[in-house]
């Protein structure tokens, strides 16, 4: 019986003790509601008052809905939310997940109250951080990851934010991270990205919703805040696509040269021009009438007409398409050379069109620039004078080359800041916009005079009158030029780099189409991304590119034999470039040595 | 013996009432704060003007007919995303399918709103938001959503972080009606870079970018 008592006796312990261990739906509340924080005692709070050196601390009791009571709870959040990293974790901000109050108190000085800043959230000024009346508005964890941002900026290793040259906000003066980086030299958002993905993957603390709400504060960071993202998100890979006389348009394979002909819905011995919009990614082809096409990946072509104005078919002169917040502006030249600009308003869920005064009356506009005003636009005239166009226009003399040489052509960088020309001598000239002043000049090397020159992400290209190309790497002055010749038997009028964006095939299927596979004999096969088909290694030790076609389905690399091993190889460009994208090249394993192929270029041998 | 199983059972007895003691201010502490403080500390004993309560939920809102669009408005995105997130959401769309698809589909169509000053995070605010309405409505497999999916794809003021979510969302989609000539179809229209992204998930993306950024 006492044996019997004994045992129900534990059970019944047992059974209450473990049902009391279970969470209770009321204490399994979101972090993220501010009215799901419990308050600190008063004794916590003074210890974390005095630790952290709280000035001027609003009034209100600690667990009331004053600003008081806000930080309180926020604090003692920071205290609560410490996470256990493991071992491995390189993600960054690792001092901050550890222990977030920890670090706030290291790197700041003291916090005080800036409440006259109605729509700030928090800033730090010499190593101090003043909270904005919006902090109290603000959610929960949002005011953590404030406060972790902003402690990372008294840390001297870690950069100041910079311009943005692109993104969701460009033209904004220290909006952006230069790079994302998991390093000593990560930026504030930088770090703020590895605060918020790492707290919502380690916590046991937080709830489902709290997880997505930190999940997506690092993705909305990311896609807004970064100059630089790294390339494995979508690495573009420059395509030579050239139009000869005949008006056919051809997409050039680096390194097997094959013309990969493109359709159009356009007659094809109407078109006369082609260029690359930034913005859409795909190719604009001029017909000789003046109408615009955009050709798109596997499209046969869009009238971009009835983009601009809906109604009736219209004959673009130019035209240059750019971002700022999600709105898309799009400048054009019509065939009355008036200057225009659309853009989308969605509360009317239609496309404006306007002239925006830009009205030209002592010259022929020719050619619109991308540029960093959002007010003005630098304009060509058909002369090869430069203008300056907003309420008024003046020549814009701190860019024109000297000697009265006029310009062959001038274009400006989606990224915003530059402004490059090529002068009818053949010299080439970089403009800083912001400093107003050139920042280089070179004559381009001799192979001819070029008619054009074109960007894609990498490589620039002066295009000569003999169907033939001066290439160079952008930003690497060390490497010289080389020469590229297009294998094809008509006359090439104009060409253009487009953007093939490729994920890498380590972490990314792809699939092989098995004709090559078998017909090639391929033993080993990789994606080729400049071309989104397969490459491989034959059985005779060949490298094998898949063609555009049937007949071409087994294209022989022919200038290197008994290759043991093929791989791709991306290098991050320089830190110092403002920005830029990675370089890629096919890397072949041959008795010993790597000889690295890069697209139209010579290959060579490293040991 | 019998004195041990006496002791066993106070002790049990007394943990129980802390357990519940605790559970209780715990509970208090999140609900009621006045009612804390009073017990806690005389020394910081809240005036009653305080009135600290906790507001209603969204859910609750929302059963009560307050409309969707209002509450999306709350520059307070933490109960929103206890809204979208909880097991309950599934059976609130069933209920409110229609007012639901119109409140998200108002929200995504409109201008994003103007950054006004680097620090000014309003529009990664607003993007935050929207990237939450559009994972919230991944897991419902509803082939009434599909139509809103499509629109944000095409739409040229979209921001790229949104069609690429969208985008994994359509070919998340079980009940596509000739699935392969739809994304065939589809493609042809989009750009490639999101193309390449919807190869991702949300994880993918920040595990890829925080181990591989140096």
């Amino acid at each position: 019986m006492q044996t019997k008592l004994n045992f129900s006796l534990k059970f019944i312990a047992s059974l209450i003790l473990a049902l009391l261990a279970i969470p209770k739906k009321g204490l399994a509340l979101d972090y993220n509601d501010i009215s799901n924080l419990t308050c600190p005692s008063q004794q916590e709070f003074s210890k974390s008052t005095e630790t952290l050196q709280i000035r001027n601390l609003p009034e209100g009791n600690i667990c009331d809905s004053s600003k008081k009571s806000h930080l309180a709870r926020v604090i003692k959040m920071a205290n609560d939310l410490a996470v256990k990293l493991p071992q491995n974790w390189k993600g960054g901000a690792a001092e901050a997940l550890q222990n977030p109050f920890y670090y706030i108190n290291k790197m700041t000085s003291f916090i005080d109250m800036d409440l006259s800043q109605s729509d700030s959230i928090a800033y730090n000024m010499g190593g101090a951080i003043y909270l904005g009346s919006f902090f109290f508005n603000d959610d929960p964890l949002s005011n953590l990851i404030a406060l972790v941002h902003e402690s990372r900026h008294s840390d001297p290793a870690a950069p100041l934010h910079t311009y943005c040259y692109q993104g969701d906000i460009p033209f904004f003066g220290a909006g952006c991270d230069q790079l994302f980086s998991v390093d000593k030299n990560a930026g504030a958002y930088a770090y703020q990205v590895s605060f918020s993905y790492g707290l919502a993957k380690f916590s046991d603390k937080l709830s489902a919703s709290d997880k997505k709400f930190l999940i997506d504060d690092a993705l909305s960071t990311i896609g807004t805040r970064f100059n630089r993202i790294p390339s494995l998100l979508a690495t573009p890979h420059d395509v030579l696509v050239v139009l000869d006389d005949k008006g056919k348009i051809f997409e050039v394979e680096p390194f097997t040269n094959e013309m990969v002909p493109r359709q159009t819905w356009v007659d094809n011995k109407d078109i006369s021009r082609i260029e690359f919009n930034n913005k859409t990614n795909k190719i604009l082809a001029w017909t000789e009438e003046g109408y615009v096409y955009s050709v798109g990946g596997n499209e046969k072509g869009i009238f971009f007409g009835k983009n601009i104005d809906g109604k009736k078919p219209l004959k673009v002169i130019d035209l240059q398409q750019m971002a700022t917040g999600t709105t898309s502006f799009l400048y054009f030249i019509n065939e009355d050379r008036q200057i225009k600009y659309t853009y989308f308003d969605p509360s009317a869920n239609k496309v404006v069109s306007k002239f925006s005064g830009f009205q030209a009356k002592d010259f022929k506009p020719e050619r619109v620039i991308l540029s960093p005003n959002e007010d003005k636009r630098e304009i060509l005239d058909d002369e090869g004078i430069l203008h300056s166009m907003g309420r008024t226009s003046f020549v814009l003399s701190d860019f024109q080359p000297p000697d009265g040489r006029k310009w062959q052509q001038v274009y400006g960088s989606y990224l915003f800041q530059d402004i490059f020309g090529l002068d009818k001598t053949g010299t080439f000239w970089i403009y800083d916009h912001y400093k107003k002043t050139v920042k280089s000049a070179f004559q381009t090397s001799g192979f001819g005079l070029p008619i054009k020159v074109f960007e894609g992400t990498t490589l620039r290209a002066f295009l000569l009158d003999n169907n033939s190309l001066e290439l160079e790497y952008i930003g690497t002055q060390n490497k010289p030029p080389f020469k590229y010749t297009v294998p094809s038997v008509s006359k090439i009028v104009d060409a253009v780099f487009i953007r093939r964006y490729q994920a890498s095939s380590t972490f990314a299927e792809f699939p092989v189409n098995p004709l090559f596979v078998n017909e090639c004999k391929i033993k080993t096969a990789l994606l080729n991304p400049w071309t989104g088909k397969a490459m491989g290694l034959s059985n005779t030790n060949s490298l094998i590119f898949e063609g555009h076609d049937e007949q071409h389905l087994c294209t022989e690399y022919s200038y290197i034999k008994n290759i043991d091993d093929i791989s791709l190889e991306s290098t991050e460009p320089k830190e110092s470039a403002n920005i830029g994208y990675s370089s890629t090249s096919l890397n072949l394993s041959v008795d010993m040595h790597t000889v690295k192929i890069k697209p139209y270029e010579p290959y060579e041998i490293s040991k | 013996m019998k004195n041990l199983n006496y002791l066993f059972l106070v002790i049990v007895v007394l943990l129980l009432i802390g357990k519940i003691k605790n559970s209780e201010l715990a509970t208090n502490s999140s609900r009621n704060h006045s009612k804390i403080s009073q017990d806690n500390n005389k020394a910081f004993m809240l005036p009653l003007s305080g009135n600290y309560t906790k507001a209603p939920s969204i859910e609750d809102k929302v059963g009560q007919g307050v409309s969707l669009e209002k509450l999306l408005e709350s520059k307070s995105q933490g109960p929103i995303f206890s809204f979208l997130f909880a097991p309950e959401f599934k059976k609130h769309w069933q209920q409110n399918k229609k007012a639901i698809l119109e409140a998200f589909r108002e929200r995504l169509s409109k201008p994003m709103p103007e950054q006004k000053e680097p620090h000014d995070t309003s529009f990664q605010n607003e993007l935050r938001l929207r990237i939450a309405l559009v994972q919230s409505l991944v897991k419902l497999q509803d082939s009434e959503i599909q139509p809103l999916f499509s629109e944000v794809l095409k739409s040229e003021n979209q921001h790229w972080l949104l069609k690429w979510l969208s985008l994994r969302s359509l070919q998340q989609m079980k009940n596509i009606d000739n699935k392969e000539q739809y994304f065939s179809d589809l493609y042809k229209e989009l750009d490639p870079r999101i193309i390449n992204l919807s190869k991702y998930s949300e994880e993918d993306i920040l595990d890829r970018l925080t181990s591989n950024a140096n």
